[in-house]
């Protein structure tokens, strides 16, 4: 087969295409669709064949270049080739029956136009000769006004003609550059003109005339990339045109244009123009996803966010030609966008809504619609495993390795911009639909991006392959039970639970087979954690199923990630683990009744904390670093720089005090089995990731660095005081019980980060301690009170009140766990105090020890609520027929309070284990374990079995002497209410509940006025106006369109002259 | 001052008038003149490398061009290049096609806005 019928298959069809349409319409579109169905199969028939790097070199009726043109067809052809074929294929269906509903732009007539788009961006893709290059962008260009105008809007009637306009004045500009770079080097073949430029050397041409000829070469083409300050045509198009239409567009003339600009990086090259071209690109990639902040019309949104990425594609373009970044990097970054946005543009075009507005609830019934529009989201802001996730990777690390480092933070901050409307439309179209009008009823077929959803997907997960590790089992066994139940949703949920606890089970088995589980390893202490925390909850989940169908597959997903997180052998795998488990667990968050804004704002500050953790991962890889252990050999600026930046992404993570504001919604508004392993596993993550790198940096850095009192940790020790002492307030001031564990949550992660931070072997091995208590703890309590909402219906608790004999065994829990995380003696949160007090005064922070002693007052107020206002007291009459928990949902507490206890008298079972986890990197135990239980460090010593030997005898001669010895009692139904000689009021007076601590309130109303929620909104407001009158730039008015690009054209020139030297 | 050189001034100056016309003029119709204006001095600019004065169309209509009889060789010194004659044929055609096309452009957005006034096309802005 030749490569040339890819242009002359649909050239013959286009011609053929009048004639069969007089057999009528359905012939005329089955012609156009087998057309397309040839091109994409032939090439991909062919693809196999071209992996290895074969090239295909065709010289049309039989002259060689450069008196013939010539063709080349390789593996970077073939895929271009294979997308444009596909994106018709899905697109001429729309196309035809938008027109045909016009009457002035006859029916089905617009598929020649389709046919030519093909032809011109296949003929784009392949050809080797500039003349042929400007006649085939000509034909696709042509093309896309043709197609503008065959909607039926008048919008499209202006954008069309604002872009042609435009691309005309393009158009002029790249045939004069063509013409007299023919002059100048006497050839039209690309590669006879970069060789003549390269042989020549500087002497061959005069530099001053072809500084000349690229500059209108060069502005020409970036009018037609849509980069800024030229894409304001660009952008209108989207606004005005069907999104069908711009989805072929995007396949055909934009990656045609971009191959073509890539095909001349050769030329270019002549004068050095890669500065010039990392400044448009860079600038373009942070302004247009700035301005589409402020985009209401979700279509004019996807048109700045194509402008966007095709400004990344043009900042690396010159790096990949060069060699500094790998050329595949950027060819993934391009064939992502391309699925990707022609996928959401076909969404957009078959929902048919136009404003962000309109788009709320479309989605909430339509749960296979809602996974393929968050698949297609995920992809275009580059989460793995879709293509775009590895493309930015394998860029941004050759970035840091290059001279280039610094345009990371512009990439990074992008793409966090990127993040915030990308998920505010996710956000606005999950939205619960209230009322029965807003139900999708697509306009058209949703099958096309469905199709492109799946096929970014699949190449994602092809390329996931370089994350093999010795987990690889456990990983798939859960991604594929996940996937399966996403699938098999309707199944009872009892069911599902049944399976996840299966195959949860099964992956602990794998990784146990494949040694991933040896405690006294970082990995395997966090991969028990993962494990333990999963196993409970969803053991627990048989008993209470939650109700959200796609709950039961997200959660194994979930799980899945941070197995490859856990067990990450390398930066890459951590990192890839990491965005894995926040979107993952977003999805989860969204899953809630009302988690569709806490999951937004929980998006948002994990993928700035993604984005500071992949900063600092990258300054470590930009000084040589490759794997996780060496780390250890970071010194100087780099060492400091990345324990900065990953310090400050697992603080985002861990909800510090600042970036806390995204924890209590997502906490409390999750589903109430996974805000318990929100609290009890995910929580943990960040603290990982701490021991993790931390670890190793501390090994590699300078003693007398990390030995003084005041180190490198000492602010993010204050962090983690402020956090402990702010949300234990906090906390006592909430009437929702779950929100009330969220604050105590957060609080209790600060402890951890304060002994981390410490930087001593006792802070350490003090700091994993608490995590593991903290850890059962809060899977305990918010077990027990997702147990108490299911079975009342509220999280409020003045409005629940005496279950003690309703729900006796929740009662129990919930004491256990108050007092094990209260840490008062004896249950084990005693020994974490007195490990983080002591390891505190040996490092002499004692103002950082008294705030967290304060702190643990606090905690007492409010821990003493959810037994006092939840238990004791009244009970409320509609509570009367409340039951216990399912059994099994017991047992799995059980589980939990037999953990608390064992860690309450054998604490140094598991000390034994973190000393060795932390002893090989500080060189040093810190703690010293006897062989009767004691606990000894260098101010003390702590006997936990003996304390509870105390304890448990003082407790029982109590308990005896009131049982045998006290006043007898008599038993009354908890709702027989007797007052002397009063009418005995409501139930809810006599157990005051609400608002409890008013006068504590009062006390700290000059603190808690201290509003961190409105300081982030005066931030975005901040930002939002930014945006606002940024996209002004874009009057609208074409002729101020053509002034930018003359304007751009007289600095262009000045850039590239002055380049000449 | 040779012709070619005259040609690529002149061209150079086409190109500038148009821009200046597509510029300033608030008419759709001036401003689509303004670009055939631009497109003109471009095909000037093209034809104006192949000149050489002294030399005749690349068309042997005379043995006098033919530097050796027996094998129909070209004399090179006797004739102008003609590739940039088929580029500016190409250009012509092309460009005959995007004006009509803007033409047509300009029909239909008077029939339905009912002005030719550039600033009435400002609905899509921002």
């Amino acid at each position: 087969m030749n490569p040339v019928l890819f242009i002359a298959v649909p050239l013959g069809a286009a011609f053929l295409l009048p004639l069969v349409r007089r057999m009528g319409d359905r012939a005329a579109r089955g012609l156009a669709g087998l057309t397309f169905a040839f091109v994409l199969a032939a090439v991909v028939a062919w693809l196999p064949a071209l992996g290895n790097g074969a090239m295909l070199t065709v010289t049309t009726g039989g002259w060689p270049a450069p008196f013939g043109i010539a063709l080349r067809f390789g593996l970077a052809e073939a895929v271009l080739i294979a997308l444009s074929a596909a994106a018709a294929l899905g697109s001429f269906g729309a196309v035809s029956s938008r027109a045909g509903r016009d009457a002035t732009s006859g029916g089905v007539r617009g598929l020649v136009i389709v046919l030519l788009m093909v032809v011109g961006a296949n003929g784009l893709i392949m050809t080797r000769d500039l003349f042929n290059t400007f006649v085939f962008l000509e034909i696709v260009s042509i093309a896309t006004y043709a197609l503008a105008a065959t909607g039926d809007e008048s919008r499209g009637l202006e954008a069309g003609f604002k872009y042609m306009f435009l691309g005309a004045v393009a158009s002029a500009f790249i045939l004069i550059g063509i013409a007299m770079l023919y002059r100048l080097t006497g050839t039209l073949s690309i590669d006879g003109i970069a060789e003549s430029l390269m042989v020549g050397g500087a002497g061959a041409v005069p530099m001053f005339a072809l500084g000349v000829v690229l500059l209108f070469l060069f502005a020409g083409f970036l009018v037609e990339l849509k980069v800024f300050p030229l894409n304001g045509p660009a952008i209108d198009l989207y606004d005005g045109v069907s999104p069908a239409v711009m989805a072929l567009t995007v396949a055909t003339a934009l990656n045609a244009s971009v191959y073509a600009f890539w095909k001349l990086m050769p030329i270019f090259r002549a004068v050095d123009l890669t500065l010039v071209l990392m400044v448009i690109g860079g600038a373009t990639f942070v302004l247009a996803n700035l301005f589409a902040l402020r985009q209401s019309r979700v279509r004019r949104m996807l048109g700045y966010s194509t402008s966007a990425q095709l400004g990344l594609i043009v900042m690396l373009m010159p790096l990949a030609h060069s060699g500094d970044v790998s050329a595949t990097a950027v060819g993934l970054l391009l064939v992502n966008h391309t699925l990707a946005k022609a996928g959401l543009l076909w969404f957009a075009g078959s929902v048919g809504k136009q404003t962000l507005v309109e788009w709320k609830g479309v989605l909430a019934g339509s749960p296979a619609a809602r996974l393929s529009l968050a698949a297609l989201v995920l992809a275009i802001v580059g989460m793995p495993p879709f293509p775009g996730f590895w493309g930015k990777w394998d860029a941004l690390v050759a970035l840091s390795r290059g001279p280039h480092a610094w345009w990371i933070i512009p990439v990074l901050a992008g793409s966090l911009l990127e993040f915030i409307y990308y998920f505010r439309w996710l956000r606005l179209a999950h939205v619960p639909a209230e009322d029965a009008e807003t139900k999708l009823e697509p306009t058209g077929s949703l099958v096309p991006a469905h199709a492109f959803g799946i096929i970014v997907l699949g190449a994602g997960l092809a390329l996931s392959s370089r994350l093999v590790t010795s987990s690889t089992d456990a990983v798939l066994t859960l991604a594929g039970a996940g996937l399966v139940l996403l699938i098999a949703g309707q199944l009872p949920g009892r069911l599902l639970q049944f399976l996840s606890l299966a195959a949860v089970a099964a992956s602990g088995w794998m990784l146990h087979q494949a040694g991933s589980l040896a405690p006294t390893s970082i990995t395997g202490f966090f991969m028990l954690i993962v494990l333990f925390g999963a196993f409970t909850v969803v053991l627990a989940g048989i008993g209470t199923p939650p109700d959200r169908k796609r709950y039961h597959g997200l959660f194994l997903l979930l799980v899945a990630s941070l197995v490859l997180l856990v067990d990450a052998r390398g930066p890459l795998g951590f990192f890839a683990g990491w965005e894995l488990m926040t979107w993952t667990s977003y999805l989860l968050v969204a899953q809630g009744q009302r988690g569709g804004r806490p999951a937004f704002r929980y998006m948002l500050f994990s993928g700035a904390a993604g984005f500071l953790v992949l900063g600092g991962i990258l300054v470590a890889l930009g000084a040589g670093v490759t794997t996780i252990g060496d780390f250890a050999h970071l010194a100087g600026p780099a060492a400091l720089w990345t324990a900065i930046l990953l310090g400050a992404g697992f603080a985002v993570k861990a909800a510090s005090a600042g970036a806390h504001v995204w924890a209590p919604d997502a906490y409390t508004e999750s589903p109430d089995l996974f805000s318990a392993f929100l609290s009890g596993v995910l929580s943990k993550m960040p603290l990982f990731g701490i021991v993790l790198f931390g670890t190793r940096l501390v090994a590699g850095a300078d003693p007398a660095l990390i030995g003084g009192t005041y180190g490198p940790g000492y602010a993010l020790g204050w962090l983690g005081a402020i956090t402990a002492i702010g949300m234990t307030l906090l906390a006592a001031l909430q009437e929702d019980a779950k929100r009330l564990l969220a604050y105590s949550s957060v609080g209790q992660i600060g402890y951890a980060v304060v002994g981390f931070a410490l930087l001593t072997p006792l802070g350490w091995t003090a700091a994993l301690y608490h995590t593991v208590n903290h850890m059962i703890i809060k899977l305990l309590l918010f077990l027990a009170i997702a147990a108490v909402i299911n079975r009342t219906g509220t999280r409020r608790m003045h409005e629940m009140g005496g279950l003690i004999k309703k729900m006796p065994a929740q009662y129990i829990a919930v004491l256990i766990g108050i007092i094990a995380l209260s840490g008062v003696p004896p249950l084990s949160g005693f020994a974490g105090k007195w490990l983080i007090y002591n390891a505190l005064i040996e490092k002499e922070w004692y103002f950082i020890a008294g705030v967290l002693m304060f702190a643990s007052v606090i905690a007492f107020l409010y821990l003493f609520r959810l037994i006092n206002t939840i238990f004791l007291g009244q009970l409320k009459p509609r509570h009367r027929e409340v039951r216990e928990a399912p059994a099994v949902f017991v047992v799995a507490q059980a589980l939990l309070v037999f953990a608390i206890m064992g860690l309450s008298m054998f604490p140094d079972a598991l000390l034994r284990v973190t000393t060795a986890m932390t002893a090989p990197f500080f060189g040093a135990a810190g703690v010293e374990l006897a062989a009767d239980g004691s606990v000894l460090v260098s101010l003390g010593y702590l006997n936990a079995f003996g304390v509870m030997a105390m304890v448990m005898g003082l407790f029982a001669v109590f308990f005896a002497w009131v049982l045998f010895l006290g006043p007898k009692t008599t038993k009354v139904g908890q709702l027989d209410i007797v007052m002397a000689a009063e009418e005995p009021p409501a139930p809810e007076e006599i157990h005051y509940a609400y608002d409890f601590y008013r006068p504590y309130k009062r006390a700290f109303a000059p603190v808690l006025r201290v509003s961190v929620e409105r300081g982030w909104s005066r931030f975005a407001a901040v930002l939002s106006a930014v945006a606002e009158y940024g996209r002004r730039f874009y009057t609208g008015d074409a002729q101020t369109y053509l002034l930018y690009a003359v304007v751009f054209l007289g600095i262009a020139a000045v850039a590239v002259l002055s380049r000449l030297g | 001052m040779n012709a070619g050189t005259l040609y690529l001034g002149a061209g150079f100056a086409l190109v500038l008038t148009g821009l200046a016309c597509a510029l300033l003029r608030r008419n759709l119709l001036r401003m689509v003149l303004g670009f055939s204006i631009v497109d003109t001095g471009v095909h000037l600019i093209i034809a104006s490398i192949g000149t050489l004065t002294g030399r005749t169309a690349p068309i042997i209509d005379d043995p006098a061009l033919l530097s050796d009889a027996t094998t129909l060789a070209v004399d090179a010194t006797a004739v102008v290049d003609p590739i940039p004659q088929a580029l500016v044929l190409t250009a012509i055609v092309i460009g005959v096609g995007v004006t009509a096309l803007m033409l047509t452009y300009i029909v239909r957005l008077h029939d339905r806005a009912g002005t030719l006034d550039v600033r009435e096309l400002r609905d899509l802005k921002w």
